[in-house]
């Protein structure tokens, strides 16, 4: 009964094991967003997934999981340029960020916020697409309006 | 035969325990972290500009900050216009236990865009035991261009995590 039980207990350690390469590898594919990217947002009609506008901007998917990024965006109302936010690896070569951009009129007095939620695909080491929704909220944290973009972005060159 | 198994059990074990260590979600993935790391993270403050004699807060407003693996600082806030301030960089560091203190610096222009002095603010912060929050208290200093100091200031901020599903 002790050596089945032994058995049981070795063969258990030894699937755990064999699966620790594979942890490893998921963990080195997953950090193969880091880095400076240059992407071209295109802001969508939810419903009809038609063209709005597209604006360049750029974005650091920094080792740890945060985000930063500066566009070249303008919008209605003075969108904001500059957002931070976080990134994470889903599995294979998908991965989820999240990021917040506070919003101005045209004489600089901050008028809300707004979160943008995207799911993006890595085509490989140097492309990626993303797509997703964004939400617009008072100071105050109530909601005002939502919207859809994609982007398209290429990998900086290293220096 | 039962030393063999024994000792075939503890190597394997060991190597478990190492893999398990080396082995990481990816960034952002939740994972348990180093306690020097705990404040790692992106986080959505709302700031308290206070009179430093009295406590009274004069006005309040949002800002979100990273805090970097590697101990740099980058914020962006809703405080002042983006043509009148720019986004905030500077360092943090942990100090022990749930204690940390960050450092950033923004540039301030005036009307027609010209650079009139830089802002150093210097927070000390406490992380709440879950991680998922934290409060801060410290100071801003403003210099000329030059160096010279022109005034002083307070500020509390109350801070959460920001997540992702």
């Amino acid at each position: 009964m002790m050596r089945n039980y032994y058995e049981t207990v070795l063969g258990i350690l030894i699937l755990v094991v064999m699966a620790g390469p594979t942890l490893g590898q998921d963990a080195n594919r997953g950090r193969r967003l880091e880095g400076s990217w240059n992407v071209v947002v295109t802001p969508r009609v939810c419903a009809t997934g038609a063209p709005i506008t597209t604006f360049q901007a750029t974005y650091n998917y920094d080792k740890g999981g945060a985000l930063s990024a500066v566009s070249a965006g303008t919008g209605s109302g003075g969108r904001g340029r500059e957002q931070h936010g976080i990134w994470r690896h889903l599995s294979a070569n998908n991965f989820r960020y999240r990021i917040r951009a506070y919003l101005f009129d045209a004489v600089g007095v901050a008028t809300g916020y707004q979160i943008l939620t995207h799911d993006l695909v890595m085509q490989d080491r140097d492309n990626y697409t993303s797509g997703g929704s964004s939400e617009t909220f008072s100071l105050d944290g109530v909601p005002t309006a939502s919207g859809c973009s994609t982007t398209i972005a290429s990998r900086e060159p290293e220096v | 035969m039962k030393n063999n198994l024994v000792s075939l059990l503890a190597v394997l074990f060991l190597s478990t325990a190492t893999f398990a260590q080396e082995a990481r979600l990816s960034p952002g993935g939740g994972q348990s972290r180093p306690h020097h790391n705990d404040l790692v993270g992106t986080w959505d403050a709302r700031v308290s500009v206070r009179n430093c004699a009295t406590g009274m807060e004069i006005l309040s407003f949002l800002s979100t900050g990273n805090f970097n693996e590697g101990g740099t600082f980058s914020g962006i806030t809703s405080g002042s216009s983006p043509t009148a301030r720019t986004s905030e960089r500077g360092v943090w560091e942990h100090l022990n236990g749930r204690n940390y203190r960050f450092r950033f610096k923004a540039y301030l222009y005036d009307p027609s865009g010209v650079a009139t002095s830089y802002q150093v603010v210097t927070h000390n912060i406490r992380l709440s035991r879950d991680r998922e929050d934290y409060t801060s208290e410290g100071i801003s200093e403003v210099f000329s261009m030059a160096g010279a100091p022109i005034g002083t200031g307070c500020s509390t901020s109350v801070a959460t995590r920001m997540t992702i599903d």
